[in-house]
């Protein structure tokens, strides 16, 4: 029996060989590549120069910002107030930054400004990115920008290192910040894509891809087999990777993986550190924008069908309503809506289009904001159901992006369902993009706000919410503090709301932004969208909220209005 | 008339009763995996919305008991056809996490729990 099925395997290898041979199995790599013309291309460095040196510019921020702290933490104390203090200066002078991170020379966390709801704890080891004095020394004095890495908080990103020294000038640990790598690159992306129609995607010279607009695709390299690679693109890739800039076609899958098409790419090197450079490449492979439609399907319709498949789930059992859920020719199919499931621990139960993500974890996910949004889905799911807003790759509009409105309603406690639908006639579809230097400032104002509270007292700071002059106060954004029961403590933009309990508020999508806020704020803070009544303009507008706790069951929060 | 505000009395006893005993040890009944009638709750602002599906019993629920941890059970009647009973104004000044309940009270005099969930209220 095994001698047959050996021979058998030779024979089927035999047959592969001669069909390879034979050109009938070949790497999909049609159509041929076109010429292009030097203006063509020169056009793409023109509108990638502006992008290299946006990106540029946030890292010099960002390293000089770090280099500057650290100098300020020599001779200091490792663990205490004065640390704590210029953690959380750093951290709000960094929008990008998750974690800022001061850690001895055993590389033990000695105090940290982060999520809440980290996993990490002082006392805890560092095991990633750990440097030595020896680093330090070889990078001068330059900061240590790492690799691609994930986190032991499960974040994955980029980490900025500076050396501390005592105050004998012996050196004495390190100030390391964890950045959002993913928007470092993706809002000044949108910019381009908006105003160019080009897009962008970006490896370390090693290979490994650290920004694609295809999530999926961050973290592959580029020099190992993938079957999606072609030929063209594997000779592009490895001329990309050996030259510091250049311009390059080749062919490759469209966005919606579909069909292959010529792609024609320009790139340079950025240097964002000590450490690996990177490879910046514009790329031409765009979808086109379409008109706005009107949406085919209501939100009543939508709550309606995760209702119906509520019901389903709740007769049937679990195993039953998965295995429906994820046929992508299921009763649970209708026009654009399917449904989705998860466990609220962010792992994916359901997805009948992309049936390969079933069983990996979204808890970390973020939409092109960097709003986490199976986070603010699963809080929404906790609530007991109800509509949640993102931004999403809209598949029957060549995947830009698009508001969508979501439907959630729990199972039970493990699990949720849910099932979405593109907002095309929404302020913030594909035409209009949140401006990412705003929702920048955004973060930065909360944190300043967060700071600020440390040094002077919530008081202090709710008195400057109030002011019009206060330092922190940005033309187009609305700071306010909320008590963790719901009580608005400071608006400026409405005051006859300060004093009031805001709880019961709801918008026409049936959100509670307080009870919304106030329990992001409470698992530590970040950013959810949703619809606020606009005073000046008397009607509710879209916005883009920013919540971070400030200790003493208050919360700080700011938005920007995104029309 | 008088039987029957004494049987609505004790069904509401009955009720708070269960209610109590919520927030320190909650016995699930074995009619959870096979409810009577489907319910749900949801919070809505401040207010909570019990919504009903089906159920091979619905035409016999004759109230619903919301019961929110730490507080006391709330009865409503239940309309014929009704697709949803809102509870207002019971979550206001409710944060943090809860167990909530909803029992169903029918025309025979049961009283089943169709449904428990954890609620984040804020």
């Amino acid at each position: 029996m095994k001698n047959i099925t050996l021979s058998s395997i030779v024979i089927i290898g035999i047959l592969l060989l001669f069909l390879a041979a034979s050109g009938c199995i070949t790497t999909q790599d049609d159509p041929k590549l076109e010429p292009v013309s030097e203006e063509y291309y020169a056009e793409m460095d023109a509108a990638l120069y502006p992008y290299m040196q946006s990106v540029d510019e946030q890292m010099k921020d960002i390293t000089a910002s770090v280099w500057n702290a650290a100098r300020e933490l020599d001779g200091v104390p490792k663990k205490g107030q004065a640390v704590n203090l210029a953690l959380l200066k750093l951290k709000s002078e960094i929008p990008l930054a998750y974690d800022v991170e001061r850690i001895d020379e055993h590389n033990i966390l000695t105090a940290i400004a982060g999520e809440l709801n980290t996993s990490l704890q002082v006392g805890d080891e560092i095991i990633t990115n750990q440097y030595t004095e020896e680093d330090f020394r070889a990078a001068g004095s330059q900061c240590i920008v790492s690799t691609h890495t994930e986190f032991q908080t499960g974040n994955q990103g980029i980490k900025v290192s500076a050396p501390i020294y005592d105050a004998e000038g012996n050196f004495d640990g390190t100030l390391q910040v964890i950045l959002d790598g993913t928007y470092l690159f993706s809002g000044p992306a949108e910019e381009l894509r908006t105003t160019y129609g080009y897009t962008v995607w970006v490896a370390q010279e090693n290979g490994v891809v650290i920004y694609d607009e295809d999530a999926y695709e961050i973290g592959s390299n580029l020099l190992e087999p993938n079957a999606a690679y072609t030929p063209s693109f594997m000779a592009a890739a490895n001329d990309i990777l050996e030259n510091e800039s250049g311009h390059t076609s080749y062919i490759f899958y469209t966005i919606d993986w579909h069909k292959i098409s010529q792609t024609n790419a320009v790139w340079s090197t950025l240097v964002p550190g000590y450490g690996p450079t990177w490879r910046v490449i514009l790329i031409d492979n765009v979808p086109p924008r379409h008109e706005l439609i009107e949406p085919s399907v209501t939100p009543e319709e939508l709550k309606a069908f995760v209702m119906n498949a509520y019901v389903y789930a709740q007769t049937k059992g679990k195993t039953a309503a998965l295995a429906a859920f994820n046929d992508p020719n299921g009763e649970f199919i209708d026009g654009e809506l399917y449904i989705f499931a998860f466990e609220t621990d962010g792992t994916i139960l359901g997805l009948p289009y992309q049936p390969v993500l079933i069983g990996t974890n979204s808890w970390f996910a973020e939409d092109p904001s960097g709003v986490k949004y199976v986070q603010r889905m699963i809080a929404r799911a906790q609530q007991g159901g109800g509509y949640v807003l993102y931004l999403a790759p809209n598949p029957s509009a060549g995947y830009s992006t698009e508001l969508k409105l979501s439907y959630v309603i729990p199972i039970d406690n493990q699990w949720f369902i849910g099932a979405g639908l593109y907002e095309h006639t929404a302020p913030i579809s594909h035409t209009v993009s949140v401006d990412w230097q705003t929702r920048n400032e955004l973060i930065k104002q909360v944190r300043t706000m967060r700071y600020l509270a440390a040094v002077e007292g919530i008081p202090a700071v709710t008195e400057m919410i109030m002011d019009p002059t206060s330092s922190f106060q940005r033309e187009g954004l609305y700071p306010f503090a909320i008590t963790g029961n719901g009580t608005i403590l400071a608006f400026a933009n409405n005051p006859a709301i300060v004093g009031t309990n805001q709880l019961g508020t709801l918008n026409s999508y049936g959100m509670s932004f307080a009870r919304e806020g106030i329990s992001l704020g409470k698992s530590g803070g970040g950013l959810m969208y949703t619809l606020a009544w606009d005073s000046g303009k008397q009607k509710e507008v879209f916005v883009l909220d920013y919540v971070e706790p400030a200790g003493n069951d208050t919360y700080f929060a700011s938005y920007m209005i995104l029309e | 008339m008088v039987i029957s505000l004494v049987i609505t009395v004790i069904l509401i006893l009955v009720a708070s009763l269960g209610g109590l005993l919520f927030g320190a040890s909650y016995i699930l009944d074995q009619s959870l995996s096979d409810p009577d009638v489907l319910v749900h709750p949801s919070l809505s602002g401040n207010d909570i919305v019990v919504t009903i599906y089906e159920g091979r019993r619905l035409s016999e629920l004759m109230q619903l008991s919301l019961e929110i941890e730490g507080y006391a059970p709330v009865v409503k009647d239940v309309p014929s056809g009704a697709k949803e009973i809102v509870y207002s104004s019971v979550a206001v000044q409710i944060t943090g996490t809860r167990n909530v309940g909803v029992r169903g009270i029918f025309t025979d005099g049961s009283v089943k729990l169709l449904k428990v969930l954890v609620l984040k209220f804020t």
